[in-house]
């Protein structure tokens, strides 16, 4: 780029004589000591904005350096998710990018087919730098699918803000959008700068400022030595018809979507949606009426104690498992035995609740010497209706409590049948790991393992004993909290905390899981079979088996006919029970045998599909039970951070079946819920992903042939629509669009022009042609109308008197009619008999 | 009203005289296309490439074959033009002098005198040039790019219309001497003029001795006089040329200097040259402004005198260089 800097003292203005588009024959060629990367074809764009070429790249020079300061105060922001490294990571390959381009750009590093390499230099320079642009969401995409902790979704916005302000300088041709990129880069450095706590935030804005004002009043005084205008001719009406158009384009759309979908609802009620306080709230929302305390308290960051440390042991109004169950399914019903009785009159009620109102100023007379009414109203809190935050993958299942036995209508655990929190049943072993003391239990020795992951809960509302964890949770640990007493295993296997009636609402547990490896499981098949003497105790406790278990053992022995292993066995049966039964929790389930009537009727709650499958398992001699808890689903995670917030509809029942000792898979036999994720290797996974997405791809690259094949019949479309649709634009524009319209047809037919022919000899070379291939009588006097429109072309772009005639739309819309893309073909075809 | 935004009209157009007088030039440029037409059949697009050399102020090299019209065409044009007519016919002993002119010592005025040469005409016919030794060459040197002659160390100017034809045949090589590179790039175009197709040799033969000789003399035709040659040339060099075709002509400048094939390229004085035909040939079409069409239509007759080719014919790789070198887009 030329280092000297352009003269910003104001000068003499010039007078209007010398037209800058134009060059006097006498006068020298314009000063082109640009870098070899800037092409000939910016050139010209300069020309026609009446830039001079050191104007226009000093304003993108400090375009750029505007944007890269606003990008690394973005940066800055703190990000408590983010690793730093990772940041760098994608600073660099930005900064790579927008080298290469400039590489590609400047040395015209293209293959040496290329035609035109300056131009195919520029134009892979530029994509190769606009393509930076993505980096900030790529990353994300790949950090978060590769399992780590990705970038919050504002800071993702932000970078993309920020790399887009030098993307538009970068990539443009025109300097309107080196402005626009300014304006990019000044809200960047505004917003970054106002939310930062850091000083390093406050210098950059200021040097931001002062570049932002170098290059303003450069502008100031560039513009009033360059754009003296000759005259102007304002022209109301295109600008008029235009927002004319834009007005009643938005009004039709606000018709065809008002009240549809969430889209619309968002409009109605603002963008941002709150907790509380206008018509539109949405738990995941982050800020709103009443949420102050949710923030003082910690609750908006599963991973926060903040103020709320030293409160965490008090006690409060929460709802326990049960209750939710209640709420969600519906309350347990017991058949009531019915006696013989007989209803009798009702004879003198007694009114015992009356109590007589009694004036508590009785006799002291009415004082009219009164205060004035307290007009302070209190907002009204809006309690979160969050019952945990779970900070993992998700859709996990996230058990409290199991049952093994089954005598019909209810469940209970045969080793834990003396109720709620048992004193300790298992020892569980004190390990210390960086300064922090956790506790494990046991670890099973089996292949099924696989690799361990950290995970983390934050107990809201949720009031239990039991901390909600996946099936192989192993390890647990809150922060302080180094007792070996305050932790035990449930006989259920469940990790509680011992001797308390729950665990401290805004409690984080960070929780250690292992991860059940599907492969391995796949391959072995091989499942733990049930003792005899669990059936035994089975059939002593629940009598007579009920038709219900009868029925399902008998299904589960006709589903799973053809399985080969234990483990196939297990997936057919949770298979059909997705594939052939119907969710619906508002089927009631009062009945004597409500096993029975859901294998028959075939439809029915969360609770009855797990229970069906539970016992099925059962019935084919594996270990399962039932397991509830709570759901982590997908739709309430957070553009944050991965956390999720678990609700009191997410209360859910499911399954699990032992394939080890110590290993117990967790099965999703209801329709809805997503399946558990088995671990499966990194190259397994890439082969499911390619086998699943096999038929996307090949229905993709059929799509991609077909529109190949039929390009010349949609191009065509497109280019008469296009034509059609261009009437608003400026005649001079026009004129250039139907020279490229030309283009694509000519690329379309296969006779594309060279890069050496003029447009003028190519059209009329082929307008000669296909008049004279069959005496179609449309085409007569294309050649002519050819002639006649590049006349106006050539006076409208090089000649000094920009004016068009008139007439110039009649032979315009007959070469854009006549010199159609089968015409082209056609002359194409002609030129190779002749040839 | 147009949306384009109108330029400075120029100040020329709005004379009704210089209109009238534009309308009279131009007649007679139509007249003179028209004898020249009659005298070289078949060949005119030659004939409008001769007649933008002219009006370019440049320098005209005819080089074919013996018999093809060479003289002829120099002749009539010579004559077409109502200014002085000079004609060398060049030989091996031709001297310098015999060019320029020489001082004689006058004994009753006891000084000396100049006596001007053949150059001292508004046309010059340089018949066979490279028949004449490269020093008598040289002497057109001066006269060609300057327009003046240099005699005893004093400046003699020439008129400013001064327009030399050369002519030269490439077969005959036994005391032939080349035109140096020096020479050829001060010519602004080579044209060859080929054999005439079979339409106008047949009309050639059915025309009567007597038709021929009117056509060549030119007798009761209106000529186009020096002052309206002048005028035409000043209106030729005032056709505006536009910063994007400006952008294209040194695009092809510099692809003749980086060609493999080309030895040596197009240099700043050509290129000049290059422009001022490229805006006579606009002029000739009626526009005030020059079309990358222009430049590639007047470009293999400006090249071929300037270009030194490796290997191959400088027609092909012309034409190579026009195919490669992108035009520009209307934008």
């Amino acid at each position: 780029m030329p280092a000297a800097p352009p003269d910003h003292e104001p000068k003499p203005i010039q007078t209007a004589s010398s037209n800058p588009d134009v060059n006097a024959p006498g006068d020298t060629p314009r000063d082109t000591s640009g870098p070899a990367s800037l092409d000939r074809l910016i050139r010209s764009r300069w020309a026609m904005t009446s830039l001079g070429e050191g104007i226009f790249l000093r304003r993108r020079r400090e375009a750029i350096v505007m944007a890269v300061l606003a990008l690394v105060a973005t940066m800055r922001v703190p990000s408590a998710s983010q690793a730093s490294g990772l940041v760098m990571v994608e600073a660099a390959i930005v900064a790579l990018l927008f080298v290469l381009g400039w590489a590609i750009d400047r040395y015209s590093l293209v293959p040496r087919w290329n035609a035109d390499p300056k131009m195919a230099g520029y134009r892979l320079g530029r994509l190769v730098g606009g393509s930076a642009i993505l980096v900030p969401t790529l990353s994300r995409f790949v950090v978060s699918s590769l399992g780590g902790e990705a970038a919050a979704m504002e800071i993702v916005m932000m970078s993309t803000l920020g790399v887009g302000a030098i993307v538009l300088v970068f990539c443009s041709t025109s300097p309107k959008n080196a402005a626009l990129s300014v304006v990019c880069s000044g809200f960047l450095m505004l917003f970054t700068t106002s939310i930062s706590d850091t000083v390093g935030a406050i210098y950059l804005a200021v040097v931001w400022v002062l570049v932002c004002l170098w290059w303003m009043l450069a502008n100031h005084w560039e513009r009033l030595e360059v754009h003296l205008a000759q005259s102007v001719r304002r022209h109301r009406g295109m600008r008029v018809g235009m927002t004319t158009l834009g007005l009643t384009l938005c009004g039709l759309a606000a018709i065809a979507t008002w009240g549809r979908g969430p889209a619309a609802r968002l409009i109605e009620n603002g963008v941002m949606p709150t907790s509380g306080g206008n018509k539109w709230t949405d738990p995941s929302a982050r800020s709103g009426v009443g949420n102050g305390d949710a923030v003082v308290a910690a609750k908006e960051n599963a991973l926060s104690f903040g103020a709320v440390e030293s409160e965490i042991f008090l006690q409060s109004h929460q709802p326990s498992l049960y209750d939710l169950f209640d709420d969600v399914i519906g309350k347990p019903q017991r058949v009531r035995k019915s006696e013989k009785a007989m209803s009798l009159p009702n004879q003198n009620p007694k009114n015992e609740k009356t109590r007589a109102v009694q004036s508590q100023n009785a006799d002291a007379g009415f004082s009219t010497s009164r205060q004035s009414k307290p007009k302070t109203q209190k907002q009204e809190e809006r309690k979160t209706p969050t019952m945990l935050q779970w900070v993992g993958p998700p859709a996990t299942h996230l058990a409290l409590q199991r049952y093994n036995t089954y005598d019909g209508v209810d469940w209970t655990d045969s080793s834990d049948r003396s109720g709620p929190a048992p004193r300790l049943r298992g020892a569980m072993i004190r390990k210390e790991i960086d300064d922090r003391v956790w506790y494990f239990r046991p670890e099973p020795a089996s292949s099924l393992l696989g690799p361990a992951r950290g995970d983390a809960i934050k107990v809201i509302n949720l009031r239990s004993p039991r901390i909600a964890a996946p099936a192989m949770a192993s390890g647990v640990h809150i922060a302080d909290v180094d007792r070996d007493d305050f932790f035990g295993i449930t006989g259920d296997g469940s990790l509680h905390m011992p001797d308390r009636s729950s665990v401290p609402s805004l409690t984080v547990i960070r929780l250690v899981t292992f991860e059940i490896d599907g492969d391995e499981l796949r391959a072995s098949g091989e499942l733990v079979r049930r003792s005899p003497i669990a059936k035994e105790a089975d059939a002593q406790s629940s009598g007579i088996a009920s038709s219900g278990i009868v029925m399902a053992g008998q299904l589960a022995a006709q589903w799973t006919v053809d399985a080969t292993t234990d483990w196939q066995r297990v997936e057919r049966v949770i298979e059909r029970l997705r594939e052939d039964f119907v969710f619906d929790r508002s089927t009631s389930s009062v009945s004597e045998d409500p096993l029975a009537d859901f294998l028959k009727n075939r439809r029915g709650g969360d609770h009855l599909f797990a229970t069906a499958a539970a016992v099925m398992l059962q019935q084919l001699g594996f270990e399962s039970r039932l397991a509830t808890g709570f759901y982590a689903p997908r739709r309430t995670s957070r553009w944050s951070t991965s956390q999720i917030d678990v609700l009191a509809e997410d209360a859910h029942v499911w399954c699990e079946v032992k394939a080890a000792e110590g290993v117990w898979v967790p099965l999703e036999p209801t329709p809805g819920y997503e399946q558990p994720q088995l671990y499966r290797t990194l190259i397994r996974r890439f082969a499911s992903a390619v086998w699943v997405g096999l038929p996307y791809g090949l229905g993709f690259f059929v799509a991609i042939g077909m529109l190949w094949y039929s390009r010349r019949v949609w191009g065509e479309w497109m280019c008469r629509t296009i034509w059609r649709l261009s009437k608003p634009i400026s005649e001079r524009k026009r004129v250039a669009l139907l020279v490229r319209l030309l283009d694509w047809r000519g690329r379309l037919a296969g006779t594309r022009r060279g890069a050496g022919m003029t447009p003028r000899r190519w059209a009329e070379q082929a307008a000669m042609v296909a008049e004279g291939i069959d005496g179609d009588a449309k085409l007569a006097g294309l050649q002519v109308a050819a002639s006649r429109f590049f006349d106006v072309a050539d006076a409208a772009f090089y000649g000094p008197n920009a004016a068009v005639p008139r007439s110039w739309v009649i032979d315009a819309d007959r070469v854009a009619s006549g010199l159609t893309v089968r015409a082209l073909m056609k002359s194409k075809r002609l030129k190779m008999v002749t040839r | 009203m147009s949306l384009l935004t109108a330029g400075k009209e120029k100040d020329r157009h709005s004379e009704p005289a210089s209109v009238a007088s534009e309308t009279a030039a131009r007649a007679a440029v139509e007249t003179l296309r028209q004898r020249l037409n009659a005298v070289l059949m078949g060949k005119s697009g030659q004939i409008e490439l001769v007649l933008a050399c002219l009006l370019a102020r440049g320098h005209l090299l005819l080089d074919d074959l013996p018999g093809t019209g060479k003289t002829t065409l120099a002749k009539t044009l010579a004559e077409g033009l109502g200014g002085r007519f000079g004609r060398l016919q060049c030989t091996p002993d031709l001297l310098p002098t015999d060019i320029t002119g020489f001082n004689l010592f006058n004994q009753k005025t006891r000084e000396f005198e100049f006596h001007p040469g053949p150059v001292f005409s508004d046309v010059l016919l340089a018949d066979e040039i490279n028949r004449t030794t490269p020093r008598t060459q040289s002497a057109l040197l001066e006269a060609m790019a300057e327009r003046q002659v240099t005699i005893d160390a004093a400046p003699h100017p020439l008129v400013d219309t001064f327009f030399v034809i050369a002519t030269q045949n490439p077969i005959d090589s036994h005391g032939a001497y080349p035109l140096p590179e020096a020479q050829l790039d001060r010519f602004a175009m080579r044209l060859e003029i080929g054999y005439p197709d079979r339409e106008a040799q047949m009309a050639m033969l059915a025309a009567t001795p007597r038709e021929f000789a009117v056509a060549e003399s030119g007798e009761a035709e209106a000529k186009l006089s020096i002052d309206e040659l002048r005028d035409l040339q000043r209106r030729v060099a005032s056709v505006s040329v536009h910063t994007a075709v400006q952008g294209y002509l040194i695009d092809l400048v510099e692809a003749t200097r980086n060609h493999e094939l080309i030895e040596l390229g197009v240099s700043p004085r050509g290129m000049l040259s290059w422009q001022r035909v490229a805006q006579a040939w606009a002029f000739l079409k009626g526009r005030d402004f020059v079309t990358p069409q222009d430049i590639q239509e007047v470009a293999t007759p400006v090249l071929s005198v300037r270009l030194v080719v490796r290997s191959g014919s400088s027609a092909a790789v012309i034409k190579g260089l026009m195919s490669e070198t992108t035009v520009p887009d209307y934008r």
